[in-house]
């Protein structure tokens, strides 16, 4: 990260589109985190998960989404963070990533950002971070920096699905 | 989507069904059924997939299908005479058919090289046609001729007209003078004739009001060999220039009046057109070719010159009989035209039966529901709002196997899709194979046709490769030189019972053991008993292959056959007789979307058990439990000792840490379960809390497979609950995989 980003003056007025991308932001383990919002179905409170059976820690479950059933994830816990707290204000986004639904327990959102280019920046190389190889790109504004997440690195591979394919 | 992408949509949906009926023609020709019926199905199933090709310039699938409609041409003609190897060489046709709609369907481009075979038939096919052309003198057969002569109707009134030319003539619709005409289309049904009703007299009665011209729609007629002269089979379109010029259509509709409900027929007024040069004022007799021409025309046509060349009066001697000759019924119309009435099936979208599906499913939660609060607020059973319920649950319980209805399908085309595993592989190992199959009208729930194939394709590919001997060596052991797959489905109360059978060699028991204690699968000195050994081709790992042979050895085996069935809810079971052959059942539910099942708890979680599996249940108190170490504990059942687990143990839930010694809860229960592949067990629970149908939601592209779990409900709280599988649980449980040591075997 460079000063000089840093110091970009954040557009006045009409906000310029970068290339338009629009980003929800929001709170998870205390850093702030964005999702591309075309990927974001929706925003759901928080319901108590089923648990599923031999899953990794930070498979919370699923919970019934109106009729169908979704799985949800920690993602601090993901992230490799200390898990969530419990907390009314948590919430669940719906996240659409291809075929696959899912959602993330993220402490609070935040807002929805149109980031302009120059507020972008790729992840330094950090050696072997896991969380960092979560994030696909940096959003810059102001003094703080929030991390882009790639929903295909945070979707856990599905285990069987591949493989067993019959042929 | 666009337009044009649906309607491209539609046209591979109809392939598929056109291959279908392509195939499943094929292989009736090829089981001895050589009627022209057949044969003509056949040809246009692959006319029908040309034709809509042509309109998405598919251009290999024009060609290839082109050359292939040319060579079942000659099966219509007689050029070419119906051969095993015949048969033989359309088959592989029709799967290098499906082979190229299907790359098509994908946007991809096929191999469009048409093989040798096929173009040697489709020459032979053409030269043995373009020899007699419009004469097509290999229709010579007396028998033949002397039904053509019968059938003409020539109800030229017009002495002197000149007959028709042979097929080729220009379809021209026969142009009137000025003043209009009406033009009137007749098709008699077959009930025209069973109540004695002859078209002749129409005729005459039309004839009376002006000039007829009358054209036969002979399209789709069928060879003459197999004529049904009790079915009426010829159309007519006639064109009347009515002698009064105040002819009215109710004095038309008047000559059919006894006839009103025994034929198809309607009445237009047309005004004239400009006629074409030399047409005017010649009637036509009875054989404008109405459409492309093809042979079955080109037979009628043929015997005009035959006919008596009198044309004057109506026909000689039209019986209707004779009338009926020209044409025969084509029963299921599989060309989709259904001919004069309206077609009895509509495409729907699957998306929207599967809402209703699950909207139904909904309806039966809610039902449930609503019968529990009713009795929980103290009303009797025998209170009005109860007996209502009892009604309404009646009408959900039929809804719902309506609704299934609609999604259900015969296993024919699956097991068509079979005909073409075997094949393959027959030709693949060299062994010389027969299909049987028996039931192919069972219906099973769509998904499930789907999703067996691959199971299926498999387990087929295994009893051609591993079950079934060489040919040499089956002469040797006094079998019959070819071997049989049989393939059979039944409907066997609220599930479909599917077997593989074959009379091959039978499982190798003592190589499966072998192989099994080789991979560490079972210890070597472990005593099994046969069906434990049968068990053991689907553990995971297990392949008896010595080599992997391209056929069946692609790293997966049985085990994966297994959990795709128990993804479907349905389980797997072997017999086999060395020697004889083996049989592999599977057994499915009707219905993926509802299950009847046992809502348990255990450690706050609630959990479905499929109540199918579910063999007996006893309270904790009652039940005798001996531990056999620290960790393993048994549970007598009936007369023997089972395996015990604790559901969510089992699960991997961690339970909430209860005192030392202190009393299980009151309600605490064991479930025996006895899943399909494993020895039965017993699953303790926290508390057994309701039985009843749940509906299945599956978990899906976004779960991935989970361990232990064929699927999810929601409850009517609106808490989401999971399904046990019971043998996934019983394989996560090693205790349970194992057998019991036999000293415990009580």
């Amino acid at each position: 990260m460079t000063m000089e980003t840093l110091e970009a003056p954040p557009p006045t007025g009409v906000p310029r589109r970068g290339d338009g991308m629009e980003l929800l932001t929001f709170q998870c383990g205390g850093r702030a985190f964005a999702v591309d919002i075309m990927a974001v179905r929706e925003i759901r409170s928080w319901s108590a998960p089923t648990p599923l059976p031999h899953a990794p820690p930070f498979m919370l479950g699923m919970v019934n989404l109106r009729g169908s059933v979704l799985p949800v994830m920690d993602l601090a816990a993901r992230l490799g963070e200390r898990p969530t707290a419990d907390s009314p204000r948590n919430v669940i986004i719906v996240i659409q990533q291809g075929m696959r639904v899912h959602g993330l327990l993220v402490e609070a959102v935040s807002d929805i950002v149109h980031p302009v280019p120059e507020q972008l920046q790729d992840v330094p190389k950090v050696t072997s971070d896991e969380e960092t190889s979560m994030a696909e790109r940096l959003f810059v504004v102001e003094d703080a920096m929030v991390q882009i997440l790639s929903m295909e690195r945070v979707l856990p591979a599905l285990p069987g699905l591949a493989e067993d394919a019959l042929q | 989507m666009s337009s044009m992408d649906e309607i491209r949509a539609t046209f591979f949906e109809e392939c598929t069904e056109l291959l279908e009926q392509l195939e499943g023609g094929l292989l009736r020709l090829e089981a001895g059924e050589q009627d022209a019926d057949t044969v003509d199905a056949v040809f246009r199933a692959v006319h029908s997939i040309k034709g809509g090709a042509g309109a998405f310039h598919l251009t290999d699938l024009i060609s290839f299908s082109h050359e292939f409609e040319t060579a079942l041409d000659g099966l219509r003609t007689g050029a070419v005479a119906l051969e095993a190897s015949v048969v033989a060489t359309l088959l592989r046709a029709s799967d290098r058919l499906g082979d190229l709609v299907a790359k098509a369907a994908d946007g991809e481009v096929g191999d469009p090289s048409i093989p040798k075979d096929l173009a040697d038939l489709a020459a032979r096919a053409a030269s043995g046609g373009s020899d007699e052309d419009d004469d097509f003198g290999l229709l010579d057969l007396p028998a033949m001729e002397e039904a053509f002569t019968v059938t003409r109707i020539d109800i030229d009134l017009d002495p002197g007209g000149p007959n028709a030319p042979p097929s080729g003539a220009a379809p021209t619709p026969s142009p009137m003078k000025p003043g209009g005409y009406w033009e009137i289309c007749f098709e008699p049904l077959p009930d025209l004739f069973a109540s004695g009703n002859e078209p002749l007299y129409l005729f005459r009665a039309l004839h009376v009001m002006g000039r007829l011209t009358p054209r036969l729609i002979e399209t789709d007629l069928p060879t003459l060999e197999e004529l049904d002269p009790s079915q009426p089979r010829v159309r007519w379109i006639i064109d009347l220039v009515p002698s009064a010029p105040d002819l009215t259509e109710t004095e038309i509709e008047s000559v059919f009046e006894f006839a009103q409900d025994l034929c198809v027929f309607s009445i237009a007024h047309c005004e004239p057109e400009d006629p074409e040069p030399g047409a005017q004022g010649t009637a036509l007799p009875a054989n404008v070719a109405a459409g492309k021409p093809d042979p079955a025309e080109a037979q009628l046509s043929s015997v005009a010159p035959d006919a008596p060349s009198a044309p004057a009066a109506l026909a000689p001697e039209p019986k209707p009989e004779a009338a009926a000759a020209g044409k025969q019924p084509d029963g299921a119309a599989p060309d989709g035209k259904a001919k004069g009435g309206l077609s009895t099936t509509i495409r729907v979208d699957l998306d929207r039966i599967d809402r209703l599906v699950n909207l139904v499913g909904e309806l039966v939660i809610c039902q449930a529901m609503l019968t529990q609060s009713v009795l929980k607020d103290g009303l009797g059973t025998n209170s009005d709002s109860a007996s209502g319920l009892d009604d309404l649950q009646q009408l959900t319980r039929d809804i719902q196997d309506s609704v299934m209805a609609i999604r259900a399908q015969p296993v024919r085309s699956l097991f068509q899709r079979m005909t073409r595993i075997v094949r393959e592989a027959a030709q693949m190992t060299g062994k010389d194979i027969r299909l049987e199959t028996e039931g192919e009208a069972t219906e099973i729930d769509k998904t499930v046709v789907e999703r067996l194939s691959d199971p299926l394709t498999h387990m087929i590919r295994n009893s051609i490769d591993h079950g079934i001997e060489a040919p040499d060596r089956r002469v040797e052991l006094g079998k019959d030189r070819v071997g049989v797959v049989r393939l059979s489905a039944r409907q066997q109360s609220d599930r479909v019972v599917i077997e593989i059978t074959d009379d091959g060699r039978g499982i190798d028991r003592e190589r499966v053991l072998a192989r099994a204690i080789e991979r560490g699968l079972v210890p070597a000195d472990r005593q099994l008993d046969p069906a434990e050994i049968d068990r053991l081709l689907f553990l995971p790992g297990f392949s008896t292959a010595d080599g992997i042979s391209s056929l069946s050895g692609r790293g997966v085996g049985m085990d994966v056959v297994q959990r795709a069935i128990r993804d479907l809810n349905g389980t797997i079971t072997t017999q086999s007789e060395p020697g004889k052959g083996s049989t592999f059942s599977i057994s499915l539910p009707l219905t993926l979307a509802i299950l009847d099942g046992m809502i348990v708890r255990s450690a706050q979680q609630r959990m479905v058990i499929p109540l199918a599996a579910i063999i007996e249940t006893q309270t904790l108190d009652s039940a005798r439990i001996e531990s056999i170490s620290p960790t393993r504990s048994v549970v007598m059942l009936q007369d023997r000792f089972v395996p015990l687990l604790d559901l969510a143990e089992g699960m991997g839930f961690a339970r909430p840490a209860r005192a030392e010694g202190a009393p299980p809860d009151e309600d605490s229960a064991l479930l025996f379960v006895q899943p399909d592949d494993f020895d039965a067990y017993a699953l303790r629970v926290d508390a057994i809390e309701a039985q009843r149908q749940v509906v299945i939601k599956g978990l899906g592209e976004s779960f991935g497979r989970v361990p232990c779990v064929s699927a999810a409900t929601i409850l009517g709280d609106g808490q989401v609950a999971l399904i046990i599988d019971p043998g996934g649980l019983a394989l996560a449980a090693e205790s349970i995989r194992s057998p019991l040591p036999a000293e415990v075997q009580a």
